[in-house]
């Protein structure tokens, strides 16, 4: 009977596992810990979890390789030329990309970075460090938000496991490796040609060596894995994956990584940089564009916004109009609108047109407000109304008077004696 | 004049719906295409155990937890387990298994553990009488 819940069981949601797991049982390895000759290095940043494990094997007397953690910024060097000269040669190569190495993922820069740690390795030696015709591999990146930067020399390689596949990014400069591209032995006759240890370019030999360089994407959650030959010569790249895949911290996937190496033989110098990938910034980066977006689309909105309102004041402000005020016609600056409850105008001057003396169509029109081009233009028109209504009453007076004299018995003028109708008459002649 | 503001803001308004639509529409896509999610890393399959469990498959994509409770994840309804018996983590790439003070304990490869255990690719885990196989894709 399955059940399958959506979210996690709310019971177990913070007991996380507190005790660091160990490899599962019935897998014979070595134990690494406590080992001497043996370095690490475990740390981690806001962004990247690293583990570094080297180990001089079971062979060799002395630990040829080098590494550099300095994140962003990781290298591992594997140095040859016996009597320590190796370590030498290593260590110089280390110590020249600790200073060249540029601060941000420019493979470029980089590559350049590794060429100068060639000249320093040669130069090193002409000095008198270590020995004339010792060298060293150099295998490094340097990893910004979601990108990485990767300069390589010989063997020593760099993986990258994601998404549980173990992909090999670096291409080994040796001679086997040429004899597998050129399709004359397979990868797996590689791994015991007697000629395996032959490489084709490495620090400490030719001054005009250049560098392969290169930048890859990467994301979160990803695996990457430097190492010298010492894990690649004996390890197949396949339990390289199923190691890398089954270890919770980088440390315990450097850890198991030697651990493995050591026993299939242990014949080389071991060092394994792994390096997580916590974060790699694309959801910082994607929240930052969209807060620009809305900062530019509000600014926009509120442009186009104080544009309209400031084109409505400008009109409001240039507009006049005529319309009622108490009885009377008063001038209004401003338009007969409220918007929101905000009265668009104000009343400029009022006049003792009485509205009521006007035609009945242009009480009308007063009601709903007549637009006017200026305030002279106002101003006119009520001087217009004013004598209109002067000359509508002195017409209303004539008709009056003339009206007295053909109705003699009307009650507003009863039958009046005759000096007082000449004399009513005489007014109204005048 | 006026009548032509208030077409402009009309206008303004209608366009505002479209964008608010389209940004809508835009996080509904976002949405479903958020949840295609990889495949996982690590499947457990039962190869022996009670005729219920027989011949299940199970895809890790968070904490999966054995027992004999019914709130377990994977249900094994038998005497010998107990009610939460043993847990499945996710930790970084890698298949945790820590049994969960069971009585009669977890088997690894015919280990008893002890400890939580990362497990490799083919490990055998028996919880029970149960017997689980643990794949990688």
């Amino acid at each position: 009977m399955l059940k399958k819940h959506n979210n996690k069981p709310l019971l177990h949601r913070n007991s996380h596992v507190s005790v660091e797991p160990t490899s599962s049982p019935g897998h014979d390895t070595i134990p690494v810990k406590n080992r001497s000759d043996a370095e690490t290095a475990t740390g981690s940043t806001a962004r990247l979890s690293w583990g570094v494990r080297s180990d001089v094997g079971l062979v060799r007397s002395h630990n040829e390789d080098s590494f550099l953690v300095r994140a962003p910024l990781f290298a591992v060097c594997d140095g040859m030329g016996g009597h320590a000269a190796g370590e030498v040669a290593s260590s110089i190569a280390v110590q020249t990309l600790a200073d060249q190495a540029p601060l941000e993922a420019d493979d470029v820069l980089l590559g350049a970075a590794v060429e100068a740690a060639n000249a320093a390795v040669i130069q090193g030696a002409a000095e008198g460090k270590g020995k004339i015709g010792m060298g060293s591999t150099c295998t490094c990146l340097l990893i910004e938000d979601d990108r990485m930067a990767i300069a390589h020399v010989g063997d020593s390689r760099l993986y990258l496991l994601h998404h549980g596949t173990l992909v090999r990014l670096t291409h080994d400069h040796s001679y086997v490796e040429e004899l597998v591209d050129a399709g004359e032995i397979t990868a797996d006759e590689a791994r015991v040609h007697p000629s395996r240890s032959v490489i084709t370019r490495a620090l400490g030999s030719d001054p005009d060596m250049y560098a392969d360089h290169f930048t890859l994407n990467i994301a979160t959650e990803d695996r990457l894995i430097l190492c010298s030959d010492g894990l690649s010569s004996m390890v197949e790249d396949s339990e390289i994956e199923a190691i890398a895949v089954s270890s919770t911290t980088p440390q315990a996937a450097a850890d198991n990584l030697v651990a493995t190496a050591l026993s299939a033989g242990g014949h080389d110098n071991v060092t394994v940089i792994v390096v997580d990938v916590i974060d790699d910034g694309l959801e910082e980066q994607r929240r930052k564009k969209r807060r620009r977006t809305i900062l530019y689309v509000t600014a926009v909105a509120l442009v186009i916004i104080a544009a309209l309102v400031g084109l409505l004041a400008a009109y409001v402000q240039s507009s006049w109009y005529i319309a009622d005020h108490n009885g009377t016609v008063g001038i209004y600056h401003g338009v007969n609108y409220t918007v929101f409850g905000l009265n668009l105008s104000q009343l400029d001057m009022t006049t003792t047109v009485e509205t009521s003396d006007l035609p009945q169509t242009v009480q009308d029109d007063l009601d709903r407000g007549i637009m006017m081009n200026s305030e002279d233009d106002a101003r006119k028109t009520i001087e217009s109304y004013r004598a209109q209504i002067d000359q509508e009453k002195t017409d209303a007076a004539e008709t009056a008077g003339k009206s007295t004299e053909g109705t003699d018995t009307s009650p507003d003028n009863p039958a009046t004696p005759e000096g007082n109708t000449t004399s009513s008459s005489t007014s109204g002649g005048e | 004049m006026i009548d032509l503001v208030l077409f402009i803001g009309r206008i303004l308004l209608v366009a505002l719906l479209y964008i608010f639509l389209f940004v809508t529409m835009k996080t509904g896509i976002g949405l479903v295409r958020g949840q295609r999610k990889d495949a996982a890393i690590w499947s457990i399959d039962v190869e022996k155990g009670p005729r219920a469990l027989r011949g299940l498959h199970v895809d890790i994509l968070g904490p999966v937890v054995m027992g004999r409770s019914p709130s377990s994840d994977i249900v094994i309804d038998e005497p010998f387990v107990s009610a939460t018996h043993a847990r499945y983590t996710l930790q970084g790439p890698a298949l945790v298994l820590e049994d969960l003070h069971s009585t009669n304990g977890t088997l690894v490869n015919g280990h008893p553990i002890d400890q939580p255990v990362t497990l490799r690719d083919e490990d055998e885990v028996q919880v029970g009488d149960a017997i689980m196989r643990v794949s990688r894709r």
